[in-house]
């Protein structure tokens, strides 16, 4: 039973794809629009079946009138609820890269092309928030979903589902949407020891000062974006000199090769130590490198290099698994 | 999310509105603390929206929910109505759930159940009355319902707006056309179970039982009993006698229908009086509710209806109690004789009087009788007496004693219709002559609109007939000879003198026929109601075959169902058209639409923008060719280009855009 069920949902999404294939962004258009009465809806035809018999009992042809007068509005409906989604194109603008176990912010954009008016319409994944968008006023409008995201690597959500019960409720228009939109999911930090020998440069540009404790100060350079905020010179650049940053000797010399090696437990849990280590590392101003599987990042800092190795982190496939 | 959920207040107010639509023309049937309720249910409602007082506790609500079923009971529970299951019981239990539901609304789901039930209890007055006020009022509210659903789905509305009726009214528009064709396609089927009706304690009309008095309380009122629409032509106002029923009981002071008033024909006596009917009066009667199964027709009366009944008293009889407007066809033989031959058992019936009690008139008859030649001679005296001897036709006739006959008859002289039919008939059986009172209705008013007879409740009257051998059972009006003008124009002329036509009710415009242009109106209303209650309230059956083949040569399914799918497709091809068109209309800003504008005019003038000219330098341009209009130019072209990138507070915006229109109206000016 559960195996036809799988197959059936399976054939469902290939069927889906082809009809909605993922896109950056999509209008909705009556190939994409599904409709169907929604629980209300049924209920008000429970309601229409009591009144039809109140009719046929009474011989009451103004309660005809009325039974047939509802249920013409509900035909009628059934093209206003599907106009209301009508026209709407959705966008994927952009999304910021999270550590596992955060939600994941999806910023996407609704738009319309006329100037008809539409309401209520709803936006979410199923497990997300639904974001509840009316457009009269602007033709466009801004908002994020979030998601949790829970496995490191690129998170490609499911379908978004888009619906609206305007005007009466009584009918539901939805779509299953593929956007073409991705996260970076970062694996989760996971704090722990680093063993001693990390510290040991390998790297061929030689030169290797010995790490010291000691937070002497040795020189000041002129700041660039990206330096530290607490090791900028704030008394020369009171006295009108341009902003400097203070250089301590410790720091400036030590440079680390971040591996798997240097940690234990499972691979993700290694990955998770070594981000742990980056965060701790670039807070702490270490020039520091990554040799990943084939990956092998030389030693620097700064925020374009943390991404950098965060994100060798987070796409990491060791040699043997699949795909 | 856990966020408690809140009714739209655009919502709320729409709700509260239609619900106070639907209570209000049931107002006249609910009793009068339902209406209490309902509004102290509203307010509360109201106060707890203002955020002023909190939502009842559930004690109170329980306390408010046994308190209606209790007054349901007190007042419903009582005689009048046969149970507590009848019509009336079951709308009030509809309201009061109604109101306390008010209180109860905090889902959307709730929202869902006061409105549906709105819905349910909007059709409950259809059950009452399908006037065409009645209808247009019931169908208003379920709009304003409808528009109460709609403002349940959009948001952003925090005060009561149109923007929910305008959608509603859309929808309805649109939705109208289908109505129309469902309700002219839609085959109408027989009942399938028995349903309570409105119990109505007030049963209208002439009733069971017949005293004096009893007709004249009827002549107060000016509903309409029932219409009449001849084939042929009307007949004269005072041959229009319309039997209703027949009292052959005497008790000394109250007629009432006896053993044979009971009795329906057997299928040989109806072929009888089928075989009577030689070139007849051919009409159809559409009688009002009255709650009471009595059917009103000219003498010697036969329908094929098959609701119909006949009985021995030569009268139709509907099958049930007449619970709303029913039309049936009749055909009369005014001139046909009947009951030729009457038995003894039947002769009996009809001559008894009590044993004791007004021995005057009984001792009068008989002196009369023996001082007359025969039967006819006797009945001509008597009448000759009522027209002679100082008797007056009244609606305010004095009380009368125990013997109300010798009372009437010899002490106050002063009586209404039913007064002189019962001491008539008294008079004739105590000489021996077969006799009975009739009640029914005489005349009626003739709408020139419609061609239709109106019978009003005011024109109740009551008559005798007296039984002559080889004429059988002959019509004799006592009325007619105390006041021939009652049954020559009718009642509001015989009591012109008195002035108490319709005395209780000033408000009546039947007591203002006089007023031409009154009596117009009345008449065209009158005139819309019927064609209202004919050719829709009882579009049905034959009628609507009528129709259906009028419109599609031959009623088949399929040509029904094409006309369904043709009409229908066509509407929504309409409306999906009319609903999809304004998607792709790009709206453009007010100020770029105002200064395209200006710049086709400048075109056509022979100023053409270049295509890679800017606002700017365009303007430059002109200015410098043209200095004369140019300065107006080049301060439109600061307008649009300041509202256009610069961010603008609403006043501004305002004034920056009066600068453009003008500026612009002062180009085209010059040009």
């Amino acid at each position: 039973m559960m195996g036809l069920l799988t197959i059936l949902r399976q054939r469902y999404h290939v069927w889906l794809n082809r009809r909605i294939p993922p896109m950056r962004s999509v209008t909705l258009t009556q190939r994409r629009i599904f409709i169907f009465p929604s629980q209300p809806g049924c209920w008000f035809f429970v309601v229409l079946l009591v009144m039809l018999i109140a009719a046929i009992n009474y011989q009451n042809n103004m309660t005809f009138a009325l039974v047939f007068l509802l249920l013409s509005v509900f035909i009628v409906t059934i093209l206003h609820t599907f106009a209301n989604l009508s026209g709407l194109t959705l966008s994927a603008l952009r999304t910021f890269p999270v550590f596992a176990g955060e939600n994941a912010e999806f910023e996407l954009l609704v738009a319309r092309s006329g100037n008809k008016d539409y309401f209520d319409i709803n936006i979410g994944w199923p497990a997300s928030d639904h974001y509840a968008v009316t457009l009269t006023d602007c033709s466009s409008q801004v908002f994020s979903l979030f998601l949790p995201a829970t496995q490191r690597g690129y998170f490609k959500p499911n379908r978004l589902l888009v619906e609206t019960r305007y005007p009466l409720g009584l009918l539901r228009a939805w779509t299953w949407l593929a956007l073409d939109i991705e996260v970076l999911v970062f694996p989760k930090p996971l704090p722990c020891v680093l063993a001693g020998e990390a510290f040991i440069d390998q790297g061929e540009e030689g030169g290797v000062i010995n790490v010291t404790s000691s937070d002497d100060f040795y020189a000041l350079t002129p700041y660039r974006a990206g330096d530290p905020l607490k090791h900028i010179d704030w008394k020369s650049y009171a006295k009108g000199q341009e902003l400097q940053v203070k250089q301590f000797a410790s720091f400036q010399e030590q440079r680390i090769w971040l591996e798997l090696q240097l940690f234990t437990g499972s691979l993700e849990q290694r990955l998770s130590k070594l981000c742990y280590w980056v965060l701790e590392l670039e807070k702490n101003n270490v020039e520091y490198g990554l040799r990943l599987g084939d990956e092998k990042i030389t030693p620097a800092k700064g925020q374009q290099h943390q991404l950098r190795v965060l994100t060798a982190l987070a796409v990491y496939q060791p040699h043997g698994s699949l795909s | 999310m856990t966020v408690s959920w809140q009714v739209p207040r655009n919502c709320l107010a729409w709700l509260l509105l239609s619900q106070f639509m639907l209570i209000m023309p049931h107002a006249e049937r609910l009793p009068w603390w339902l209406m209490v309720a309902y509004i102290s249910c509203a307010l509360w409602r109201i106060m707890v929206y203002q955020g002023k007082w909190s939502f009842p506790p559930k004690s109170v609500k329980v306390g408010l929910a046994l308190l209606c079923l209790l007054g349901i009971w007190r007042s419903f529970g009582s005689e009048g109505y046969k149970s507590m299951l009848g019509l009336e019981p079951t709308v009030a239990l509809l309201f009061s759930g109604f109101c306390l539901k008010l209180l109860e609304v905090n889902s959307r789901r709730d929202a869902y159940v006061i409105i549906f039930l709105a819905y349910f209890v909007a059709i409950t007055e259809f059950l009452f009355s399908q006037d065409f006020y009645i209808t247009v009022t019931v169908f208003f509210t379920v709009l304003l319902i409808s528009a109460a659903l709609v403002a349940l789905h959009q948001h952003g509305y925090d005060q009561f707006s149109i923007i929910s009726f305008k959608k509603a009214g859309i929808i309805f528009a649109q939705a109208l056309p289908l109505m129309l064709l469902l309700f002219i396609v839609v085959p109408r089927f027989e009942p399938l179970w028995k349903v309570p009706y409105p119990s109505h304690q007030a049963k209208t009309g002439v009733g069971d039982t017949l005293s004096p008095g009893d007709i004249s309380n009827l002549s107060q009122s000016d509903a309409l009993a029932f219409r009449v629409v001849f084939e042929g032509d009307v007949p004269e106002r005072r041959s229009m006698y319309w039997r209703g029923l027949v009292f052959s009981d005497f008790d000394g002071s109250e007629w009432a229908r006896g053993r044979l008033n009971k009795l329906l024909m057997s299928t040989e006596q109806v072929a009888q009086v089928l075989k009577q009917q030689k070139n007849p009066l051919r009409y159809t009667i559409i009688q009002e509710a009255s709650y009471r199964p009595w059917l009103f027709t000219l003498a010697l009366a036969y329908s094929s209806d098959p609701a119909v009944r006949l009985s021995t008293d030569f009268r139709l009889i509907n099958k049930d109690d007449i619970h709303s407007r029913i039309r049936y066809q009749v055909i009369s033989t005014p001139s046909a004789k009947l009951e030729t031959l009457l038995s003894a058992s039947v002769r009996a019936v009809e001559t008894k009087l009590p044993a004791i009690g007004n021995e005057q008139a009984r001792s009068f008859a008989k002196k009369i009788y023996s001082q007359s030649s025969g039967t006819e001679g006797f009945i001509q005296k008597i009448l000759n007496m009522f027209n002679q001897d100082n008797y007056f036709y009244t609606l305010n006739p004095p009380l009368l004693g125990d013997n109300a006959v010798d009372d009437f008859l010899f002490n106050t002289r002063r009586g209404f219709c039913g007064h002189y039919a019962s001491s008539f008939v008294y008079l004739m059986r105590a000489a021996g002559i077969p006799a009975r009172v009739v009640a029914g209705y005489q005349g009626g008013e003739i709408n020139p609109i419609t061609g239709t007879v109106l019978v009003h409740q005011f024109d109740a009257h009551s008559w005798a007939e007296v039984w002559l051998e080889g004429e059988g059972w002959r019509r004799v009006d006592p009325t007619a000879a105390v006041a021939p003008e009652r049954i020559e124009f009718g009642l509001e002329d015989a009591m012109s003198a008195e002035g108490s036509f319709l005395a209780d009710t000033p408000m009546s415009p039947l007591r203002y026929r006089d007023v031409k242009w009154l009596n117009s109106i009345r008449l065209q209303l009158d005139a819309l109601s019927y064609y209202w209650s004919s050719s829709v309230l009882q579009y049905r059956g034959d009628k609507q075959l009528d129709v259906l083949t009028s419109i599609l040569g031959k009623v088949s399914p399929w040509r029904m169902a094409s006309l369904v799918l043709l009409v229908g497709a066509l509407v929504l091809f309409y409306v999906a058209f009319d609903l999809l068109r304004g998607r792709s209309k790009l709206r453009l800003a007010t100020e770029v639409r105002l200064y395209l504008k200006m710049c086709k005019r400048l075109g056509r003038a022979g100023y053409p923008r270049l295509p890679h000219e800017g606002a700017i330098a365009y303007s430059q341009r002109l200015t410098a060719a043209k200095p004369a209009w140019g300065r107006h130019l080049l301060q439109a072209t600061h307008a649009f280009v300041t509202l256009s990138y610069e961010p603008l507070a609403e006043n501004e915006r305002q004034a920056m855009l009066k600068v453009l229109r003008d500026e612009a109206a002062k180009v085209s000016h010059l040009l």
